[in-house]
């Protein structure tokens, strides 16, 4: 709380005091002290402001876009957010600096994110735009208060925590014709179904023609062809029904992973891991499935939506209403804002992000009295103890040195005392005597000293690795209480690295702070394949068959390029589904950037030259060609078209196939 | 271009320096080293005085941190040789009322009026570090705190602000004053072997660690009531931790051992 300009004015002055104290010198004495009274009130009436104003400071929050606030807001959208510091009851506060933390997920355009000032009966307020990006969600923390007192020797900073999280709706459905989405656009109402049904029905297409029935519209019948058989012959006409369709949205973490970075030997990645740059694959299927709800709506077909990754699924079933649209919208978002969760991740490369987030946002929670960290266990105990890949001898000695340390100082004492006892009791042959007792006074004392020199040399040595330990079990504490784990659930998280990097993602996730995760495992693994998610689906599409009705679309959203020996149970699935008449698509997302594939595989020399990174991105892109020409090949066989979601054209070029689809679909 | 930023920078500072408020503090700074000069030459250190004039004006002109302890530096040694040279060190030697409240006056304004005019001239609060260092590494764009201002704007300063300040002055030099009177009165038990001054100044220590102590008790507590509901659990969390951290650390060992021996196994296989 005290700053460094207080204590370069408190020490003269105190000094001063003595000196004038000690020395009898009244006009010294009488001036020192009238500034320790001074410096001293000031404090006071500083300490006071802080303990009884502070908590009762509230922030009031407005995003909306000049027509009132907004409690939902589209991707793609500019709009202005207004935050209000407001003291709630008497009191002052002379200087106050507030600070506004801009959302990851938005962009910054203009305006100012901090102000100072006074507070009291006017609140202190900033003011400025932001833009949407993609489907998801767009959470604000809350606000940055630093309070200081006039003379600059007093500070204290807090965070007024008040969440506030705002869904984005996906952008597709304001692009047609630049109009926002709440704008009624025309009143006529469709007719409740425009696709063909080859059953009978009260379509305009002529079905087939069938022998009169009492009953039948006389208008139905075919005059011509009744005076040439001689009897009375009905028309029949096709069926007009609407398409149900339902989307099956992978939001697994394969999907939430993000594309590889650029890279190049101008912007090297670290390897292994991913950032975040270019979106995540699931950003591309959540436009693709607002786009096809969007081409839905536009003819009154019916459309649902399975939300699934490898642990469950959620479905709503199709249906056309705007509420049920409403709430498929609200699904996209949540299903856009899903942050990746990998098991394995190692939790260093989460520690830092999240302790520096921690200190800006509970930094009430991360004070030493509720949450210590005892400096001298850093120096003998080390965690976790066990973890899944060595990272070199010094950290190896960092977690387990006290055992080390024990077992130096004990082994080498206890030999000795044995040699001694030997000895003693002359156990030995007398030739040996002299060797094994030269042997036990220089090498056991050599071993204990040996012992010391690590012990103290790790300790030297281990200064980022205490730093990382007290990090993490202040962290621990944080995200157990968090969290709300049981009673012991620090000691789980100090040594479990696997459960604290879920937790640190978690933690991370929820915030909105992107985080970058290892993609593979010590062994070379894939961590973020979830091959579960084929189970799961093959089960929700079954579901879904054996609930619908005649005429269903199911668009698979799912990113299966390189699940091929899991897909058994999927295809099954399908076959069953087209056994039933229905239509099944599969949309694979594609990396933007790479090129898409073809109808047949040409394939391609790989590049000459030292330079890594054209080789990697032609090795990449032939993996994926491949994978996909495989998965292609496969649905081919059974009927279902496979679409990759690539770029921006690929939203049009799904909508027309599966359009076609439709058509075709009709006139079986 | 870079001499169009000094030139703009060089424009931005003079404004500044001609803001009322800052004019204001300037002038109140200045008062009080003309009130301790005179003080100090009435009482006979001739050009002597010129030294914390100078040092304390010439930190004003450059805004320097660093002046109010070189003054109180500077005084002091002033002080202390006159009544080496008078022969009165160690005790209490002649002493005016006035002169000593004027001198303590003039001391607390220009110290007061130098900090203020710190914080709307340089910085008002601590710059914080790791934001420099994160401006390094993150551009600016895709910072989640943007960086704010560091100096208080002279607008904020209020009309009454340098009114209280002036009013505190004498308040706090008679209050100084009084203190001194009440701690002269002091004097030492024959057991002890301390002379007065002595005595005095272990009175002082222990009045100000007891005050402290005292009010950190207070505040302590105060902060205690109002801890949140999470700060409670923390607590809680944190004295279990302590007291079978030991426990806690072997059980949760051996099953994360067990548990990925099981793993390598089954990967393995």
């Amino acid at each position: 709380m005290l700053t460094a300009r207080g204590w370069w004015c408190l020490l003269p002055v105190f000094l001063m005091v003595l000196v004038g104290v000690l020395f009898g010198l009244t006009p010294l004495a009488v001036t020192g002290l009238a500034l320790l009274l001074w410096f001293a009130w000031e404090w006071l009436s500083f300490v006071i402001r802080v303990r009884t104003v502070l908590p009762r400071l509230r922030v009031e929050r407005v995003v909306g876009d000049g027509r009132g606030a907004l409690p939902t807001l589209w991707g793609g959208r500019t709009y202005e957010v207004r935050v209000a510091l407001r003291l709630h009851g008497p009191g002052r506060l002379p200087y106050v600096v507030l600070s506004d933390p801009v959302p990851f997920a938005v962009e910054y355009l203009d305006g100012t994110t901090s102000t100072q000032g006074e507070v009291a009966r006017e609140p202190l307020e900033v003011r400025y735009r932001i833009r949407c990006g993609g489907a998801g969600q767009v959470r604000f923390e809350g606000v940055r208060v630093e309070v200081a007192d006039l003379q600059g020797f007093f500070y204290h900073a807090v965070f007024v925590r008040q969440p506030a999280v705002y869904r984005v709706l996906p952008d597709i459905l304001v692009r047609p014709h630049g109009r926002p989405p709440g704008k009624k656009q025309h009143n006529q109402l469709l007719p409740p179904g425009v696709h063909r049904l080859r059953q009978p029905g009260s379509g305009s297409e002529l079905l087939d023609l069938r022998d009169y029935l009492p009953g039948d519209p006389p208008r139905t019948i075919a005059w011509k062809v009744s005076a040439r058989r001689g009897r009375l012959i009905t028309k029949e006409f096709e069926s007009e029904v609407p398409v149900r369709c339902t989307l099956f949205l992978d939001t697994s973490t394969s999907v939430r992973l993000p594309y590889p970075r650029p890279g190049g030997e101008d912007e090297p990645g670290r390897e292994g891991q991913l950032g975040g740059e270019q979106g995540k694959p699931l950003d591309r299927l959540v436009e693709v499935s607002a786009a096809v709800l969007r081409a839905n709506s536009s003819i009154r077909d019916l459309t649902g939506l399975c939300v699934f990754d490898e642990s469950g699924s959620q479905t709503v079933r199709p249906d056309r209403t705007g509420r049920h649209q409403t709430k498929i919208l609200e699904l996209l978002a949540d299903a856009g804002a899903l942050a990746p969760a990998v098991g394995r991740a190692e939790p260093d490369g989460l520690l830092p992000s999240a302790y520096s987030l921690a200190q800006e946002v509970y930094p009430e929670l991360l004070r030493a009295e509720i949450n210590a960290m005892p400096v001298w266990l850093t120096f003998l105990i080390g965690f976790p103890r066990y973890r899944r890949r060595w990272r070199g001898l010094l950290e190896y000695l960092h977690r387990t040195r006290l055992r080390t340390f024990v077992l130096g100082l004990a082994v080498p004492s206890l030999i000795f005392l044995l040699t001694l006892l030997v000895l003693l009791l002359r156990w030995l042959p007398r030739w040996a005597e002299g060797p094994v007792l030269w042997a036990a006074l220089i090498l056991c004392p050599l071993a204990i000293v040996g012992t010391w020199l690590v012990f103290l040399g790790g300790i030297l040595l281990s200064g980022r690795h205490r730093r990382v330990a007290r990090w993490r079990k202040r962290l621990a504490a944080l995200l157990a209480v968090r969290h709300a784990l049981p009673p012991g659930g620090v000691g789980g998280l100090l040594e479990d690295d696997d459960q604290f990097s879920l937790h640190l993602q978690r933690f991370l996730a929820e915030h909105g702070v992107p985080y970058a995760v290892t993609l593979y495992d010590p062994a070379g693994r894939y961590l973020g394949a979830a091959p579960g998610k084929v189970e799961v689906l093959a089960t929700a599409l079954l579901e879904a068959v054996g609930k619908g009705h005649d005429n269903e679309l199911f668009v698979l959203l799912v990113d299966v390029l390189e699940l091929d020996e899991h897909l058994g149970p999927l295809l099954q699935a399908m076959r069953v589904a087209l056994g039933r008449h229905h239509q099944v698509v599969l949309v694979c997302p594609w990396p933007p950037g790479l090129e898409l594939p073809g109808k047949d595989r040409p394939r391609r020399p790989l590049p000459a030259g030292h330079s890594l990174h054209p080789l990697m991105s032609a090795l990449t892109r032939e993996r994926l060609h491949e994978a996909y020409h495989r998965i292609r090949r496969t649905c081919m066989r059974l009927g279902v078209s496979v679409v990759c979601a690539g770029s921006d054209e690929s939203v049009p070029l799904i909508l027309d196939r599966i359009e076609r689809l439709r058509s075709v679909g009709g006139r079986r | 271009m870079v001499k169009r930023t000094e030139a703009a920078s060089a424009q931005a500072s003079a404004d500044l320096r001609s803001h009322p408020a800052v004019r204001d503090y300037t002038l109140v700074s200045l008062a009080g080293l003309l009130v301790m000069a005179a003080v100090l030459y009435l009482d006979g250190m001739s050009w002597w005085v010129l030294i914390p004039v100078l040092v304390g004006s010439g930190a004003l002109l450059m805004a320097w941190a660093a002046g109010p302890p070189l003054v109180l530096a500077c005084l002091a040694g002033l002080l202390l040789e006159r009544a080496r040279m008078w022969g009165y060190l160690f005790w209490s030697g002649p002493s005016d009322v006035p002169s000593d409240l004027a001198l303590a006056g003039g001391v607390l304004a220009y110290v007061a009026g130098h900090y203020r005019l710190q914080g709307l001239i340089r910085q008002a609060r601590p710059i914080d570090r790791r934001n420099a260092r994160r401006r390094r590494n993150v551009p600016e764009s895709e910072s989640w705190f943007r960086p704010a201002p560091e100096r208080r704007p002279p607008s904020l300063v209020g009309s009454n602000e340098v009114l209280v300040l002036l009013i505190g002055v004498p308040v706090f030099a008679l209050l100084g004053y009084v203190v001194w009177a009440r701690l002269a009165l002091e004097t030492p038990s024959p057991g002890l072997g301390l002379n007065p001054p002595e005595w005095r100044a272990v009175v002082l220590v222990w009045l100000v660690f007891l005050g402290l102590a005292a009010t950190s008790a207070v505040l302590g507590y105060l902060r205690w009531t109002q801890a949140s509901r999470d700060e409670c659990l923390m607590y809680l969390q944190d004295q279990l931790w302590s007291a079978t951290r030991g426990e806690q650390r072997r059980i949760n060992r051996w099953l994360v051992w067990a548990r990925l021996r099981a793993q390598r196994r089954k990967e393995g296989g």
